[in-house]
């Protein structure tokens, strides 16, 4: 076992670092979040570098890396900034389900686009009220003539409105199945097709620079093509997949632990209070330790799974990736928490930062699966494959 | 131990409880929203004699107890935590030094319009490098025949904008800072040299506006030392008089937004269920919804254990602590198994969960933050 990044990696991370550093400029970022913009400037640039779509295939203008790369690059722009690095992580968001299920047709129309950033992707998973239960979708595809006819609401569609290029809609192909697994299938439709509208669902806890809304779809008519991959295998689909979006999620939460440890770190060494630095008191160590430790530990797991994804290709080991979102996801809440809490009243300030990543890390965690959802994956991996 | 309360305040208590389920949480949202609260809502809240519990009858307040007035905290505190904010940080910390250490002219000429609402008050002692260090303060004071001239920075100060009347703690001697060189003064708003500036942007209490304050070359009469010249040095002591029951109330405002957080969680669930979620996919929600529920139980039992101790005249400052730490850190924890719960609907400000989440970390930090209140607990048990 070598618990070390290959030259080429540490390059990857090495150009993210320096991305950050002259991209990431505190007063732009300032603006974008008192106005919730989404970082448009900074999107066309990551791209330019190649960090959207690292993982996309080269022919479809991606670097033909893998979950291992992509990780790296989540975690330095999430540390840089837990919102700006949201937004481009995510600017991928659902692609990968053209890029292992969609005909060559899909994946040339549109894996370039992202990767160029010239749209966002977005998959329209869940629906009002379902939360993390997307089996029991009822948003319906019909077929007529050559088309489907799609009807229903999604939400929480991230990348959803002006930028999205095209959403991956979970349907009910099989009316015969409702609120069941089976019969459900993951069709492409454009974002211009007559018959979306997208909705606002107001303010949210973190991730304001980033787009997410509902999505409803009223006689929406693509033609049958737009199936991805297989017709009611559409949830299987989707799983594998949130077990690479688990990945990356876990990544995006360890930069933002990472990044909200660099900013209390540097405060309590420098604030002082009773006559001597915070950092002398030993519970101020005591707490830096323990949020280091959970960083450090949070970091090599989510390692270890983009490195199983990787290496096992379509026979990655799922109950890892849970695993890494589960605990990378509690950790940085929790490494997040404690940094408001080093910084006492400024902590809640928001020109501080840290509580903004706090929000940010907590959004990390509930979304693609709240730790219950990650639990229940855990455990049934270990039903299934047994104690590795 | 008997917690049993009168009659007068049943009802009292009973018209409070309408009054938030009917007019205060339909506001909830509009008040996050505008991050204000309606003018019409003050004066309500005037009319049901709000801005008056602690203050003794003889001064036209409620003279609630501690009990009394910690459970009127909790009502309070089942909807958007600025209303409380509103009126608890006047009736709390920013009036208590006057009725606490007042002398009867101070107490006779301001309580009235406190009690009444007519003024607002607000307790101005944290600084930039005064946080939870409170002794370290550099605001001073300095005697100019029947003035005093104040020059500093004070920050954070809850209801600023809204205050007429500012209880100020300041340096007098340098020598002596906490034992004997802390004064507490009475700053009123238009007072020459003093003024409010921008509000803080803060994570949560969007509604409930924090402001620092300057004061250059502020002159302040004598006569406005809370407690009179006699009382000059003392402030370090009112200060933290002032601050043992803000740690009460701060216990009851936790009680009162886990209370609202589980019941909002309940009624999710029951959601989940009837939308056809197998029971089998809800047992971590129930017992989820069972670890609140018992920890309200046992914060509610230390709570108004502890303001019954004080009414019978008891010192309850490592109680207070205790009830500090454990209510806002239980109030976290609750309000963070409730975005699992709502899983991404938690996530949206409509649902309310998320801005609960945002407002009850602010109580782990001020009025002394759990780590203050740890050491206050522990120097106790070792002395």
């Amino acid at each position: 076992m070598i618990f070390e990044i290959d030259k080429s990696q540490n390059q990857i991370q090495r150009t993210a670092r320096d991305f950050v550093r002259g991209e990431f400029k505190k007063d732009v970022i300032n603006e974008l979040v008192e106005h919730g913009i989404y970082p448009e400037k900074i999107w066309k640039k990551a791209a330019e570098l190649g960090f959207i779509g690292i993982h996309f295939p080269e022919k479809y203008s991606g670097q033909g890396l893998g979950a291992f790369e992509n990780v790296l690059v989540a975690e330095e722009l999430c540390r840089g900034d837990s919102s700006v690095g949201a937004c481009l992580a995510r600017a991928g968001h659902g692609a990968e389900l053209l890029m292992r299920f969609g005909t060559d047709a899909q994946k040339e129309a549109w894996l370039p686009k992202v990767a160029e950033a010239e749209v966002l992707s977005c998959s329209a998973l869940t629906e009002p009220g379902l939360g993390n239960d997307i089996a029991r979708s009822q948003t319906s595809a019909t077929q007529e003539g050559d088309d489907w006819i799609i009807n229903g609401t999604k939400t929480h569609v991230i990348n959803a409105g002006p930028r999205a290029g095209f959403y991956v809609v979970l349907c009910r192909t099989d009316p015969g199945t409702s609120a069941t697994a089976q019969g459900l299938s993951t069709i492409l439709v454009e974002s211009d097709r007559e018959g979306i509208q997208v909705a606002d669902i107001g303010k949210k806890l973190g991730c304001r620079l980033m787009p997410i809304s509902e999505v409803r779809l009223h006689q929406v008519r693509v033609p049958t093509d737009h199936l991805v991959g297989r017709e009611n295998r559409g949830l299987e689909q989707v799983l594998a997949c949130l077990n690479e979006s688990r990945i990356l999620s876990a990544a995006q939460s360890v930069g933002m632990a990472q990044g909200a440890f660099d900013r209390s770190f540097a405060y309590v060494k420098q604030r002082e209070q009773f006559g001597r630095k915070i950092i002398d008191f030993q519970v101020t160590r005591q707490k830096v330790a323990d949020m280091a430790t959970k960083i450090e530990a949070a970091r090599l797991l989510t390692y270890q799974a983009a490195w199983n994804f990787d290496a096992k290709k379509g026979k990655s080991d799922d109950r890892l990736s849970a695993m890494a979102k589960l605990y990378a996801g509690r950790s940085a809440v929790e490494v997040c928490d404690e940094a408001i809490q080093l910084l006492g009243g400024y902590g809640y300030i928001q020109e501080y930062e840290v509580e903004r990543y706090f929000r940010d890390a907590k959004m990390a965690e509930i979304f693609d699966g709240t730790r219950t959802t990650q639990k229940n994956c855990i455990t049934e991996g270990l039903m299934r494959k047994g104690v590795r | 131990m008997d917690f049993a309360v009168t009659e007068e305040f049943r009802q009292l208590h009973s018209r409070i409880r309408d009054f938030v389920k009917n007019t205060l949480d339909p506001l909830s949202l509009q008040v996050e929203k505008e991050e204000n609260i309606p003018e019409e809502i003050v004066a309500d809240i005037r009319k049901l004699g709000l801005f008056g519990m602690p203050v003794p009858k003889e001064y036209g307040g409620l003279g609630l107890t501690t009990v009394e007035e910690m459970l009127v905290y909790e009502e309070l505190t089942q909807t958007n935590a600025c209303y409380r904010s509103r009126i608890g940080t006047s009736n709390g910390i920013g009036s208590m030094g006057i009725v606490y250490d007042g002398t009867e002219e101070q107490k006779r000429r301001y309580l009235p319009r406190i009690a009444s609402g007519e003024w607002t008050t607000a307790f101005a002692l944290t600084e930039p490098d005064a946080g939870s260090d409170a002794a370290n303060i550099r605001t001073a004071a300095v005697l100019d025949g029947d003035h005093w001239v104040l020059n500093g920075n004070k920050v954070f100060i809850t209801n600023a904008d809204a205050a007429q009347l500012f209880t100020t703690i300041v340096l007098t001697d340098e020598t002596k800072r906490a034992s004997g060189g802390v004064t507490a003064f009475i700053v009123e708003k238009g007072t020459p040299g003093f003024s409010v500036g921008a509000a803080d942007l803060k994570m949560g209490l969007k509604g409930s506006h924090t402001h620092e304050l300057v004061f250059k070359d502020c002159r302040v009469p004598t006569e406005n030392v809370i407690g009179g010249m006699e009382r000059v040095g003392q402030g370090f002591r009112t200060a933290m008089k002032v601050l043992d029951k803000g740690r009460l109330s701060m216990g009851a405002c936790s009680l009162g937004a886990s209370q609202k957080v589980l019941q909002l969680c309940a009624e999710r669930i029951r959601r989940k269920t009837a939308a056809g979620t197998p029971k089998d996919d809800l047992q971590a929600d129930q017992f989820a919804l069972a670890d609140m529920a018992t920890q309200i139980y046992a914060a509610r039992q230390m709570l108004y254990h502890t303001a019954w101790l004080r009414d019978q005249g008891k010192n309850v400052s490592q109680q207070a602590s205790m009830v500090k730490l454990f209510c806002t850190e239980m109030a976290s924890r609750i309000a963070d198994m409730a975005m699992d719960i709502f899983e991404e609907d938690g996530c949206l400000t409509e649902n309310q969960i998320e801005m609960f989440l945002r407002d009850v970390r602010l109580y782990r930090i001020y009025e002394g933050t759990s780590e203050i209140q740890r050491i206050i607990i522990s120097r106790e048990l070792l002395k």
